[in-house]
Parts: structure tokens; C-alpha cells; sequence
């Protein structure tokens, strides 16, 4: 048929009106064709994501629908004491590097003077505490008006600027409210840790891997995606033992988190860049980055 | 309106054939439709979509890593006795493996039999009490801080402190003066007159009289 629809074969004799309306009748065809094809097969995919789970055995919980989640913190500041336990959970349950530098998560101290002047520290990103001689010298003391510990984190925005700028959309955001790093994609430009107004990625050096064994791309907190849909909480919030980190589904309102967030007044680090993290703070005076 | 009268005028079959014809367009129409369906069903992933439309199985992937840490229900599966002491306790907001480290592998592999001790778990020293319970202006004013330069200097945590309970039992007063004596351990040595009790050893004046106070003497 296309034989006889080309026009310009030599020794054929091309019907006019077989060409252009046949072609174009076959185009109408295939139109609705297609989009009835896409329809038709999202339902059949729709019953199909059940039968290939079941058939994984590394999905950990066969029943996790991310559409029924949206994974949160409220971050206490009041009750943090600053002994850094989240940290070195983190570290420990996440394969982040040693190296202080670089954490997916950290606390800091911050102290604000009686001229309003606030200084912010993160001693080895607060895994070892903040001795008091060294961060908060007795001689300051009276220079000193108010001086909290803030633990610091991804704020799994419901905004990223992170997604916007990765040239290879190997970061993106999904339902349940988690940002990701797709470490098969990542080309590991740091792009996307520019772009973070909260600091909350690193690129995994020499020597070391992300979780998953991937060198030379970038990391960053997923909440502990393997746990919390385990129905565990992140290994931050576990070993809390000041309850600073409450952590839950802010589409179940019986949820610490959503408690929390009913029943104090909260705070997000810098609204005004209308990322709309998903992490809140209790307690937090001043906002410094 | 007449134009398309006479468009669709042309389009109706005149003819038996010409109905034949226009069913067997519409039977081609509905085979490419149920091709193309089952086309995207092979070539288009499983989760496509499943995770806001990324194509990957990416989400999925860092779903199933494996947790480090258990949690407390798992260790008093086990740890009975501790898990009593602790519970309702003012420790009961830290969770074993706060102090303990991640403990999953532990939990999974290690024969329900061992003696205790027998499997290197790690006992926290007075480093870790210290990292939260050390004085410092920028911890909330209720909660548990000592100066460590004052309490009990060169003691040990534990000698007073039960971990798991925070229970403390303060060290006995001195009964007597100690005006004119000689060193404590004169008296007190392991084989003295009246020994130091198991697990103290044989210390100066100072480190004893670190726990151990005379109030009467101001000291």
C-alpha cells in the first residue's frame, strides 16, 4: 500500500485520490488508535503492579501504596539536647561517609547574642555531642541571650529546587513525598547541591558508595525510605531520646506528626523561597542557614 | 450546513459492499486499537507511574534496602530483664539502640542460647552519659544535666547509676571524722580492717572522697 502511495515511483500509476485520502484516513485511524491504546493500557498496567509485586520478593511490604502517604517531621527544638545520636544513626543505618563533612543529617547549635547577632556551630556535624567548655564557653555566658540545638535534615520539599535543575532528571519527587536521587541516572554534576537552599546533599567521595553501591553520585536523606515502609520509624526519630524528631503520615491525623503540628506553632526554614518543605520546626527563634 | 449534508451524503455506503466496507474499517480500527494496547502493556515498565510518572523502579530500589536498626519491641523479644528495668522508666524515651548501636544483623543472627556478654554487643562508658547529661546552657532547663567537674568527679557513672532504670543509689556517707587519720585505704584495702566492697579498687583519698562525703567535716 505505501508502494502505491508514493507518488513519485517511476512506471506506477499513482491514484490521486488513493494517496492523499487514504493516508489521511489512515491517519484518523490511527489517532484515536493510539489514545484509546494508552487508556486501554493503563487499566491493564493498573491491575498489573499487584501480580509483579507479589512476584518481588525484595518489595518489602507488598501492600505500601505510596498515594496513601505523605511522610513528614516536626522537628522539636525545645526538647533536642544535642547528643547527636540521629547522627551517628544516620550514618550507621544510611552507609554515609565518615568523613563530618558530609551527613544526611546534622545538628547545630545555635546561639544568639543579646545584640541579636546568631551563631550558628556543628562541631563534626554534632556526632559527638557539643561539649560544653568548647561550644558554650562559661566566660560568653552573659553575652549569651537564648541557645538551642536544631537538627537539620532534607526537607523533602514539595517544591524542589533540586528536581528543577538536574540536567538528566536523575532526582525527582514522588507521591508519598520523598526526593530521590536515581543513582543509574546521576552524572554526579552537583548541580542539584547548588541549587538546595538547605545544604542537604553531598556527592559521595573517593572510596566510599551511596546504600545501593553507587560511587561518585550525589546523596541525600530519604526519610529511610526502606523503613518507614516497613512501618519503622527513620533511624534518626528511633534513637531519639529527647522525642525532638516526630516523625509520621500527615495523611493520618491521629499521626505524632500531625499532632504535633495541630497542636504547636510551627515554623518552616525559609518560606519565602516557597519550596514548602515538609519538615517543621517547634521552637525555632531565628532563622539561619 | 449544505456543504456537509453533501460531504456526508458522500461518505454513506449506497451499496451492500460499501457497508461491508465501512464495517471492515471499523474492525481494522478496533485490531490496531487492541495491538497498541497490548504494545504499551509490554514496552511500558510495571511501576511506570507508580511513583509520579519517573520511569524508573528507583523509589522501589531504596524501598527495599535492609534496616540496621530493629527496634525495641525486637530486643525484648529476648532481653526480658533489661527490657523490665527500662520500661516506664525515665530512660524509657531512649531506645536500646540509642545507646546500644544498630542491633538488626544482631537480632537476626545471633543464637537465642549465647550467654550474655558472649556476643561483643557494645556497653556504653560514661562517655556516652556525658555526651547528653553534661551541663550546658543550650539544653532545655528540664531536663537531667550535671556539671561534671562537680558530680562525683572521677567516679564512674555506673558504680551509682543503673543504665537501664536511671536509678541512682548515692555512695554512703562517711560515718566517722577524718581528722587525724591516715590514707583510706589503710582501713579499707581489699584485706584491711573493713575492705572496700567488690568492684571499687584501691583508689588516693581524693578519688574516694569524690563519691564519698563528709558532710559533718564540710568536706
Amino acid at each position: 500500500m505505501s508502494k502505491t502511495g508514493m507518488a513519485g515511483t517511476p512506471g506506477q500509476e499513482a491514484g490521486p485520490t488513493l494517496s492523499r485520502r487514504r493516508v489521511l484516513q489512515l491517519g484518523a485511524a490511527a489517532l484515536p488508535a493510539l489514545c484509546g491504546a494508552r487508556l486501554l493500557a493503563g487499566a491493564l498496567t493498573g491491575s498489573g503492579v499487584d501480580a509483579a509485586r507479589a512476584a518481588d520478593s525484595s518489595a518489602p511490604a507488598d501492600d505500601y501504596d505510596p498515594s496513601a502517604h505523605s511522610w513528614a517531621f516536626a522537628i522539636d527544638t525545645t526538647t533536642c539536647i544535642g547528643c547527636g545520636r540521629c547522627v551517628e544513626a544516620c550514618k550507621l543505618e544510611n552507609h554515609v561517609p565518615e568523613k563530618p563533612e558530609m551527613n544526611r543529617t546534622w545538628v547545630e547549635l545555635h546561639v544568639i547574642d543579646q545584640d541579636g547577632t546568631v551563631r550558628v556551630s556543628s562541631p563534626d556535624g554534632g556526632i559527638d555531642g557539643f561539649p560544653t567548655e568548647e561550644t558554650m564557653p562559661a566566660a560568653d555566658a552573659a553575652n549569651v541571650r537564648d541557645a538551642y540545638f536544631v537538627p537539620r535534615t532534607c526537607m523533602q520539599c514539595e517544591n524542589p529546587p533540586c528536581t528543577w535543575v538536574c540536567p538528566v532528571s536523575a532526582t525527582f519527587r514522588t507521591e508519598d513525598g520523598i526526593v530521590f536521587v536515581d543513582e543509574g541516572r546521576c552524572i554526579g554534576c552537583g548541580y542539584c547541591i547548588v541549587a538546595c537552599p538547605y545544604g542537604a546533599r553531598y556527592i559521595v567521595p573517593a572510596g566510599e558508595t551511596t546504600p545501593k553501591g553507587v560511587a561518585g553520585v550525589v546523596d541525600k536523606c530519604t526519610f529511610c525510605y526502606h523503613r518507614i515502609t516497613r512501618g519503622q520509624l527513620p533511624a534518626c526519630a528511633e534513637v531519639c531520646p529527647a522525642n525532638a524528631r516526630i516523625f509520621g503520615d500527615l495523611r493520618d491525623a491521629t499521626s505524632p506528626v500531625s499532632v504535633a503540628l495541630n497542636e504547636n506553632r510551627v515554623r518552616v526554614m525559609k518560606p519565602a523561597l516557597g519550596t514548602r518543605p515538609q519538615v517543621w520546626y517547634i521552637g525555632l527563634e531565628e532563622e539561619v542557614i | 450546513m449544505t456543504r456537509l449534508r453533501a460531504a456526508l451524503a458522500r461518505r454513506r455506503p449506497t451499496s451492500l459492499m460499501g457497508a461491508v466496507k465501512a464495517l471492515m474499517a471499523g474492525f481494522v480500527i478496533f485490531v490496531v486499537l487492541v495491538a497498541g494496547a497490548v504494545a504499551m502493556v509490554v514496552i511500558v515498565p510495571w511501576v511506570y507511574g507508580e511513583y509520579g510518572f519517573h520511569p524508573e523502579e528507583n523509589a522501589r530500589s531504596w524501598a527495599a534496602l535492609t534496616p540496621q536498626y530493629a527496634d525495641t519491641a525486637v530486643c525484648q523479644s529476648c532481653h526480658e530483664p533489661e527490657y523490665a528495668a527500662w520500661e516506664g522508666e525515665r530512660h524509657a524515651s531512649v531506645t536500646c539502640e540509642s545507646c546500644h548501636g544498630p542491633l538488626a544483623e544482631h537480632a537476626a543472627t545471633a543464637p537465642v542460647e549465647a550467654p550474655a556478654g558472649s556476643l561483643g554487643i557494645a556497653v556504653p562508658d560514661e562517655g556516652l552519659c556525658a555526651i547528653c547529661h553534661e551541663q550546658s546552657p543550650a539544653k532545655p532547663t528540664a531536663f537531667a544535666q550535671v556539671d561534671l567537674a562537680e558530680h562525683y568527679a572521677g567516679g564512674r557513672c555506673l558504680n551509682c547509676h543503673d543504665s537501664h532504670s536511671a536509678d541512682a543509689a548515692r555512695p554512703p556517707e562517711i560515718p566517722h571524722s577524718l581528722a587525724r587519720l591516715p590514707e583510706c585505704v589503710t582501713c579499707h584495702a581489699p584485706a584491711g580492717l573493713k575492705p572496700i566492697p567488690d568492684g571499687h579498687v584501691e583508689s588516693s583519698d581524693a578519688a574516694c572522697q569524690g563519691c564519698h562525703k563528709r558532710p559533718a567535716d564540710g568536706q
